[in-house]
């Protein structure tokens, strides 16, 4: 490993969404879109470069409510059955577009995707592609990072500690179960901070975690090494900050890579453009709109003003040149902190949402690809993980970070809004009963104990920041809404039942038939520490 | 006959009248035109209260009453008040009061208003009141938020009563929270303060600009 290095950490969350009674809806679909467009890809490329012999490093947190749809069957069924329907669905768009070549080598370009997906998927990972990362994981390409069991914004827990640890435990458990290697990382919801954190991830053991730039340039004292290696907490936990500049060069909204113009334009999707009459094979438009996969054009217009179809060829050059663009700007930035630290080791930190990589931009992958192919064969740039880069350097001050998000306040007001903060007094109310309920019922057994399983699940559920954050967009606060308040009434259910003496079991069994997730759940985690 | 469960869903399914009967039975004093769903807290207070232990070690029994909740319950009938940090500057405030208290200090002739006291404390242990101020609140305000100005280590907000004549009354108290400071912050016109050459290359400068424009009401003045 050379002395100047970046570290890529992707955070792979997805809210739990699973409807057993629902199939073929719209939230549902975006769990399938992320394997068809990021997932899948991602692991073609790991192993192409693998084969090839290409060092490649890639540090990815995987929050246990994505691991656990990604394992479950219902799901496994449901994404086979997606990408026949897409695969079957293309015939017929090539013949609704047989008068326009180029249109027809995109809808080709896409149906052999998602045959390659089908067939890796199925075949090659027999629907388990957790496996495929666990192995790249234990053969030392990818650290895989712990985060909370539902992707919890910590800081409106941080006055109850048992909140915390019940987050952190029910995570714990799952990365074990998916997962063989024991988690030295840990990846903070939206890397969110407030003081105190660093003391309970340290007491489970982590070494190091990661916060957004302000976290740790407006610690006290200022860390004496800036953004380029890892700062220590006053109890020894590591902390990495992110270069939130170097991330927004690729995913600004107006000027990040994915807004070149050659670039596919994914939000022109025909699912979103044809009539509901020719998209009835694929989906009922009644149940919402969404991606189909199949989209044709760039997103600059051309010399005739007209909107200009998309060339994969081009894109893939174009790709290349924005990875060398990149690796270039890094390299000469870890030159200069290289030189101002005296030849200390200096790395960069780039987080981004594993999503962004294909789903949103759909080059993504090919361009995180070509970072490692191009830096492969240079010898001032490499890329390293984020274990190899904690250090502790016994002159060095130790800090206290900064309270931070890496969301655009820095702080918590896309959770804390007059749109969500009706929901605050509910989950909060019901965290204060779960610990009680927990402390009441410590050694029970059969119908309670199940109960009390079931109400933890709902709680942690209740606690996904996307439901507060989606509360703030039109499109999806209904859908946030519900999906809050069905988990808040099934907590309340039980808690009630407990108090009444009664459970209806068979309520019992269809929630915890819906909301599997979690199969090891154990109530106790929300326990005051004795 | 079997005795219904005495929880929520099955309070939620009678009608106001019985209810009132039903806390009446109980020997629960309910004021006139108290909201159903104070009623409705009261009587599972009062099964929270004689279950008591007994309870803990009961065995859950299987009913085929369905559970269910159409709403989630418009209060917790208890008196308390919470903070929550939004940003350097704001803090969101959420309270709601116990149903006896509330209609006890609202039905008094002399009531006046609630507000919230929002006040600046030191770090010293334990900490000391620096300064205060108070924001005048509505009857039916559950919520609020509070612009924190100053320098102080951390805040507190009590919710008070107060009526034409008597003093002002203490309802009740939020846990202290700590409020982010930051010295580097103190500073934020460009060039008015040094940083290392590490941390101009981190971007510390550009980073100060955006946070002082985007926040600047957290800047002490």
């Amino acid at each position: 490993m050379s002395d100047t290095s970046i570290q890529i950490i992707l955070d792979a969350d997805m809210p739990f969404i699973r409807h057993p009674d629902k199939p073929g809806c719209v939230e549902e679909s975006r769990f399938f879109d992320s394997l068809s467009f990021t997932y899948l890809p991602l692991l073609r490329s790991c192993t192409a470069l693998e084969t090839e012999g290409i060092p490649f490093k890639l540090a990815i947190a995987f929050s246990p409510t994505l691991c656990e749809m990604m394992s479950d069957p219902l799901l496994q069924t449901r994404y086979i059955e997606y990408l026949d329907r897409t695969i079957e669905y293309g015939l017929s768009e090539l013949e609704r577009c047989s008068s326009d070549p180029a249109l027809r080598e995109l809808i080709k370009l896409n149906m052999d995707m998602m045959q390659l997906n089908r067939r890796d998927y199925v075949e090659i990972y027999d629907r388990n592609i957790l496996g495929k990362f666990d192995y790249f994981a234990t053969h030392g390409f990818i650290e895989i990072l712990a985060t909370t069991a539902t992707s919890c914004f910590l800081p409106m827990f941080s006055d109850i500690p048992e909140a915390v640890n019940a987050q952190i435990e029910t995570g714990l458990l799952t990365y074990r179960t998916h997962f063989t290697a024991i988690p030295s990382g840990f990846w903070l919801p939206a890397m969110a901070y407030t003081p105190g954190i660093e003391v309970v991830l340290k007491s489970y053991g982590f070494q190091y975690t990661v916060l957004e730039t302000h976290g740790l340039l407006f610690a006290s004292p200022a860390p004496d090494t800036g953004i380029f290696a890892s700062a220590t907490c006053k109890n020894g936990l590591s902390v990495f900050a992110r270069d939130k500049n170097a991330c927004l060069e690729v995913t600004d909204p107006s000027t990040g890579f994915a807004r070149a113009p050659f670039c596919l334009d994914t939000e022109r999707d025909i699912g979103f453009e044809l009539d509901s009459e020719t998209l009835a094979p694929l989906f009922d438009v009644n149940t919402g709109r969404r991606l189909t996969g199949f989209r044709y054009w760039s997103r600059h217009a051309g010399a005739d003003g007209k909107r200009a179809v998309y060339e994969p060829a081009k894109a893939h050059e174009a790709v290349r040149a924005q990875a060398l663009e990149f690796l270039d700007r890094r390299k000469e930035t870890l030159e200069k902190a290289s030189s101002l630290l005296e030849g200390e080791p200096v790395c960069i930190t780039c987080a981004f949402p594993a999503s962004y990589f294909g789903t949103e931009w759909y080059e993504g992958v090919a361009w995180l690809e070509s970072l490692f192919r191009q830096a492969a064969v240079r010898s001032d740039i490499s890329f390293s993980l984020p274990l190899a880069n904690v250090r502790l350097r016994p002159a060095e001050k130790r800090i206290d970070p900064y309270h931070s998000s890496w969301f655009a306040s820095g702080y918590a007001e896309e959770v804390l809004n007059s749109t969500n903060d009706w929901m605050y007094p509910y989950v909060r109310k019901a965290t204060v009963r779960m610990i009680d309920l927990a402390d009441r019922f410590p050694d029970d057994t059969g119908l309670k104990e199940r109960s009390l399983n079931m109400a933890a699940r709902e709680l942690l559920l209740a606690q996904t920041l996307d439901w507060y954050t989606g509360m703030t967009r039109s499109e999806e606060s209904e859908y946030a809404k519900a999906r809050f308040e069905e988990s808040l009434k099934a907590f309340t259910v039980v808690y009630e039942s407990l108090g009444s003496n009664f459970i209806s079991t068979e309520w019992l069994t269809t929630t915890e038939k819906k909301h599997n997730l979690f199969r090891d759940m154990n109530y106790r985690v929300f326990s005051h520490k004795k | 006959m079997e005795n219904p469960p005495f929880n929520r869903a099955y309070l939620e399914s009678l009608s106001t009248a019985d209810l009132v009967d039903m806390a009446d039975d109980n020997g629960i004093d309910i004021p006139e035109g108290l909201n159903r769903r104070f009623i409705i807290g009261e009587l599972l207070d009062l099964a929270d209260e004689r279950s008591g232990s007994a309870r803990d070690s009961g065995i859950l029994v299987e009913t085929d009453i369905t559970a269910s909740h159409d709403v989630l319950p418009e209060t917790y009938n208890e008196t308390g008040i919470s903070v929550l940090l939004r940003d350097p500057g704001w803090v969101f405030v959420y309270w709601d009061f116990h149903s006896n208290l509330f209609s006890a200090i609202t039905q008094h002739h002399r009531f006046e208003t609630f507000f919230l006291r929002v006040n600046s404390l030191s770090s010293a242990s334990p900490a000391t009141l620096i300064d205060y101020f108070d924001v005048e609140v509505g009857v039916y305000d559950r919520k609020w938020y509070v612009h924190f100005p100053g320098k102080a280590y951390a805040c507190r907000v009590d919710l008070y009563t107060k009526n034409s004549q008597e003093k002002e009354q203490l309802l009740a108290r939020s846990p202290e929270i700590v409020i982010p400071c930051c010295e580097i912050l103190d500073s934020p016109i460009p060039g008015s303060r040094k940083e290392s050459p590490v941390l101009e290359l981190s971007g510390i400068t550009v980073l100060r600009k955006n946070h002082f424009r985007n926040h600047r009401q957290s800047f002490g003045s």
